[in-house]
This record gives structure tokens, C-alpha cells and sequence, in this order.
């Protein structure tokens, strides 16, 4: 997947499912909208597991910091 | 040419004092003789010269005029004739107006009469325009003391032979250290002003001090004065105290309590910043020279701030704070200089120069550093808004991609494809309905087919009595077809005959 932001990415999946739900599209593109938008999301649960991550980690460095500090 | 500037009244009255008679004045100037009447009129109100007015009005009109003039005024002439007796002539009341006019404005031409507020008023201006008496310093005793309603003082001060009456008002006293008492002896500042309504001069106090203080406190007050004309308290020359000062300097004394608490409060509060002391006299006549070579060292020393402090003391005490030469090396200071110098109440000359005041040594020591606990406090406090802040966003965003995954579509992919499934089951039955009633079609057909068939099977006839004579599995339809010997085959309704040919006979049968 091209590089993308968590943003581009939630609002595409948006628009795959409002499509998807209609129902108007053919078999194939269907598919193809659907195996998108799955993707999609994976990516932005990963994004988000990231963040997660990375504010815990900032979080814990400083609760060291600190404890170093006071100790 | 002389002649042209003299005035028409001029002639007539240099006519007159040829002693002229009117008559005589009117022929000549040509003119009728209550014009001459009118400028020898005005002559007399302006000139100076002799002039008998019994010559020209009777004694009894004399009177009668003088009364007219004074209940009618003098500003028209037919006013006056008009109350007057038919027999007084206009040319008597004319000459008897400009002659009262003469005795009216004579005596009196060189003196001012003034009003009561015109000589207030100058008396005022003399005094209050006066440099001395707007900036004097005047020690007495008070006498009379009333403070109405605690907002301004009033009050005598007075010493053995004089008094000068005193206010001072609230702007002025609600700033007093002490309370001015009925016996007290003080030192006052303040100007002369006129008071017109009870036409007194009084003394506007703007400061007091009890006189044991004196001399000193006006050079307190004096060089305070002086210096804040210069600017030297000036808010722009205040420099900013750092917030995090890691070096801090300070001047005083290695004794006493100031010292002490102040490093006491500096490393309970901050204990990383370094701390270096310049020991310095805070009182005698030595302590101002110590105290501004502080100020010169610790500017070369690269200290971030300077302490400039003692502790309490009498007002002889702290008094090297209040020399100009500590003022200027404050002044000259370009490290940040913070004060706490006495107590609470003590202002000195130092304290106004210094970039800070602080009201005590330990206040000093408080406002130098900040406060290392509640600093970490704070940024914790920071620390777990900023935490709060960016989970509640991942939170935000998980709960918008939740409710996006708990979409049917997400949740039964497969029904993305029902609807295909099911158009497609749909068009399968439909195509073997299609199919099925074909073949029924086509079923029908084949058995109407099949009796048409068994009717004109051979067999049929079979049933009918009939018989098939077969040779070699050929069907034997004509005598030709048979020879003598030959074995053949009849078929009948249930079975089949074998025999041999012993005769024939041909012969027409069809």
C-alpha cells in the first residue's frame, strides 16, 4: 500500500462502505471495494496500535526520568 | 499743521479760556450753541480748567439736576430734562452732568478698590507662586489635632511665640507609619497654600515624620526625590528577574539570620543552583562601600541574579541603603538585583532601584527560585493533560473505526454477495422450469406420436388375425419372392411358425 495517512485512509473506508452498501456495484468491483476497505481497515487498527504504543512509551520514559530525579 | 490734530472740543474750549462767552464761542466757530454747550461738556469731564458752573446753572437747578442724575443716571439727556422742571434747560443739565462727571472721576482716578476674593486671590498667587514656601521642610509641635472622620488630618504646629495651621490630606496620610498625637513633635513637607474661604494660610503636609528621625529622613526623602527625578526608579530600567537561575549571587552580611534563611529557603526550594556570597558590613559607615563593590564583583562573576539583603534594624541601621552610591551601583548593575532589605515596612533608597523588591531577606530568597516540587507538580499536572489529550483522540478514533467494523457490511461480509447468490438460485430455477416444461412438451408429443405409430406398425394387424411370413428376416410380399424348399418364418399375434414351402400357386388376389 502507497503511503498513506490514517486520516486518507478512514475517510476512504468511509466512502468503500457507503458504495458497498448501496448496492449498485457489479460482482467484481464489489469484491475488489470490499478487499479495499478491509485492508484499510487493518491498516488504521495497526495505526492506532501504533500511537498507542508510542504515547505509552513516552509516557514511560518520563515516569523514569522522574523516578531518577526524586529517588 | 498743529491746528489740523486739534480736536473740535479743543477749539471750543481754547475759545473759552479767552474768556469767551457761549454766544460769543457759537458765532464764531459758526456752530449753534448747544453744539458749544456739548464739548465744553465733554471738555469737563476730560480736562483740567477753570470753570465757574454757578456762571452757567442756578443753585437751586444745581440740586435738582444732581438728585435727577442720581434716580435716573446720567446716560440720557431727555431722561433728565424729562423729570425735570420745564425751566431747566438742556444746555444747564448738559453742563451739569459733565461737571459732576469731572468731580466724580477726580479724586478716586489712582486707587483700586478691590473685592475680597480680587486681594485673596493676589495674596494666593504671591504665596503659591513662591519657589520657597511650594517645597518647605518645618519641624513643630502639633496642636489641635482633629482627623475627621479618619480621612484628613487637620492640626496646628506650633512652637513658642508662633503657629502655622497644617492639612494633611488622606492621599497623603494613609500611608503614615505612625499616629500623629496632640503634644508630638514633627518634622512636616509640604507647601503654602492660601485657604479663601477663611482667608488663612495653612501647610499642605505631604509627608510627616516624628523629629527624632529627622535630618536623616530628609536626606532619605531628599535624595529619593533626586533620584526618581533622574529616573532611576524608572519601570523600563527594571530589569526581568530570571525564572531559572542557575548561579545567584549575594550581598550581605555573613552573620545574622538573613544569611542563613536564605540559603535555607534556596536549597529547600531549587537545591541544584549555585550560591555565591560576597560578605559585606550592612551597617556603619563602611557598609556602603562594601556593600556597592559587592554589586561590582558579582557582576564580573557571571552570576544569573543578585541578592541585596540584611535583615531588620532601626532606620540608622539600614541607613547605607539609602546612599547614592549604593543607588548607582544598583543602577549601574547589569545583573538582575533583587532587595529584602528589613521588614515589611522598611522602604530604602536601594529598594526603589532595585530591578525587585522583596519585603524580607527570606521573601528575597522565595522570589529568586522558583519552587522545584511545585514546578514537577506542574508538569505532571502538564504531562497527564497532554496523556489525556492524545488518548482521548486514539480513543476517538477507535470507537468511529468500531463502529465502522460493526457495519453489517463488515460484520456479514457474505452479504455482500447474498444478493448475487440469490439472483442466481433465482435464474437457476427458472431456467430448469424452462427446461422441465420442455421436456414435458416434447413427452406429449412423443406418446401422440407413438399411437399414430402402433397404427401403422405391421404388428398392429398382427392382433387383428394376421400373419407376417418372413424369409431371412425380409418380409415376403410377393409369390416371386419364394422358392419351392424354402424355409420361411409366420409371425403371429404370439409366436412365430417355421415351415417349408411345398407349393405355390400364383394368382391375382389384390
Amino acid at each position: 500500500m502507497k503511503e498513506k495517512s490514517f486520516e486518507e485512509a478512514l475517510e476512504k473506508i468511509e466512502k468503500i462502505t457507503e458504495k458497498l452498501e448501496e448496492g449498485n456495484l457489479p460482482l467484481k468491483e464489489s469484491i475488489e471495494n470490499f478487499k479495499e476497505g478491509t485492508e484499510l481497515l487493518k491498516f488504521c487498527n495497526n495505526e492506532l496500535k501504533e500511537a498507542e504504543m508510542s504515547i505509552q512509551k513516552i509516557v514511560d520514559e518520563n515516569e523514569k526520568i522522574k523516578l531518577k530525579k526524586f529517588k | 499743521m498743529p491746528k489740523k490734530r486739534i480736536s473740535t472740543e479743543d477749539k471750543t474750549l481754547l475759545l473759552f479760556k479767552q474768556g469767551k462767552t457761549l454766544d460769543e464761542i457759537a458765532k464764531i466757530r459758526e456752530l449753534v450753541k448747544s453744539t458749544i454747550v456739548g464739548h465744553l461738556s465733554k471738555s469737563l469731564e476730560t480736562q483740567e480748567f477753570d470753570f465757574d458752573i454757578n456762571k452757567f446753572v442756578e443753585l437751586s437747578h444745581q440740586e435738582l439736576i444732581r438728585k435727577a442724575i442720581s434716580s435716573v443716571g446720567d446716560k440720557k439727556l431727555r431722561d433728565l430734562k424729562n423729570v425735570l422742571p420745564e425751566d431747566i434747560s438742556y444746555d444747564e443739565i448738559e453742563l451739569m452732568r459733565g461737571f459732576l462727571k469731572k468731580r466724580e472721576t477726580k479724586p478716586n482716578s489712582n486707587i483700586k478698590i478691590y473685592s475680597i476674593d480680587e486681594i485673596t486671590t493676589y495674596i494666593k498667587n504671591l504665596i503659591e507662586r513662591n519657589e520657597v514656601l511650594q517645597d518647605v521642610w518645618v519641624k513643630g509641635e502639633i496642636s489641635n489635632f482633629t482627623h475627621y472622620g479618619g480621612k484628613h488630618m487637620y492640626f496646628d504646629l506650633k512652637e513658642e511665640n508662633s503657629i502655622i495651621r497644617c492639612a494633611m490630606f488622606y492621599r497623603s496620610n494613609m500611608n503614615l507609619e505612625f499616629k500623629p498625637k496632640e503634644g508630638m513633635e514633627i518634622i512636616v513637607k509640604g507647601h503654602v497654600e492660601v485657604y479663601k474661604r477663611r482667608g488663612n494660610y495653612q501647610i499642605i503636609v505631604e509627608e510627616m515624620q516624628l523629629a527624632g528621625k529627622g535630618k536623616l529622613y530628609i536626606k532619605f526623602l531628599q535624595l529619593k526625590e533626586k533620584l526618581e527625578k533622574e529616573g532611576l526608579f524608572k519601570k523600563e530600567f527594571k530589569k526581568p528577574i530570571p525564572k531559572f537561575p542557575k548561579v545567584i549571587g549575594i550581598v550581605t552580611s555573613l552573620e545574622g539570620a538573613a544569611i542563613r534563611d536564605i540559603i535555607k529557603i534556596i536549597k529547600r526550594r531549587y537545591p541544584h543552583v549555585k550560591i555565591l556570597i560576597y560578605p559585606s558590613f550592612v551597617q556603619g559607615n563602611e557598609a556602603k562601600y562594601t556593600l556597592s563593590k559587592g554589586i561590582e564583583i558579582l557582576n564580573k562573576l557571571n552570576v544569573d541574579v543578585i541578592i541585596f539583603t540584611r535583615g531588620g534594624g532601626s532606620f540608622e541601621d539600614l541607613w547605607p541603603f539609602n546612599e547614592e552610591i549604593i543607588a548607582r551601583a544598583i543602577f549601574k548593575s547589569t545583573i538582575p538585583i533583587i532587595t529584602g532589605i528589613g521588614h515589611e515596612i522598611d522602604f530604602t533608597i536601594a529598594d526603589f532601584v532595585a530591578d525587585k523588591r522583596a519585603p524580607t531577606p527570606s521573601a528575597a530568597a522565595e522570589l529568586v527560585v522558583p519552587n522545584e516540587i511545585e514546578i514537577s507538580n506542574n508538569l505532571a499536572n502538564f504531562g497527564n493533560k497532554l496523556y489525556k489529550y492524545l488518548i482521548n483522540i486514539v480513543e476517538s478514533y477507535k470507537k468511529q473505526i468500531f463502529y465502522i467494523q460493526n457495519r453489517p457490511l463488515f460484520k456479514r461480509p457474505f452479504s455482500l454477495i447474498e444478493q448475487y447468490r440469490q439472483n442466481l438460485d433465482e435464474k437457476t430455477i427458472q431456467l430448469k422450469q424452462i427446461l422441465f416444461n420442455k421436456i414435458e412438451i416434447q413427452k406429449r408429443e412423443f406418446k401422440g406420436f407413438k399411437g399414430k405409430l402402433n397404427a401403422l406398425s405391421p404388428y398392429g394387424v398382427l392382433n387383428r388375425g394376421y400373419t407376417l411370413t418372413l424369409k431371412e428376416d425380409k418380409i415376403i410380399s410377393s409369390i416371386k419372392n419364394i422358392n419351392l424348399g424354402d424355409v420361411v418364418s409366420t409371425i403371429v399375434k404370439d409366436g412365430e411358425i417355421k415351415s417349408k414351402i411345398q407349393n405355390k400357386n400364383e394368382r391375382e388376389i389384390i
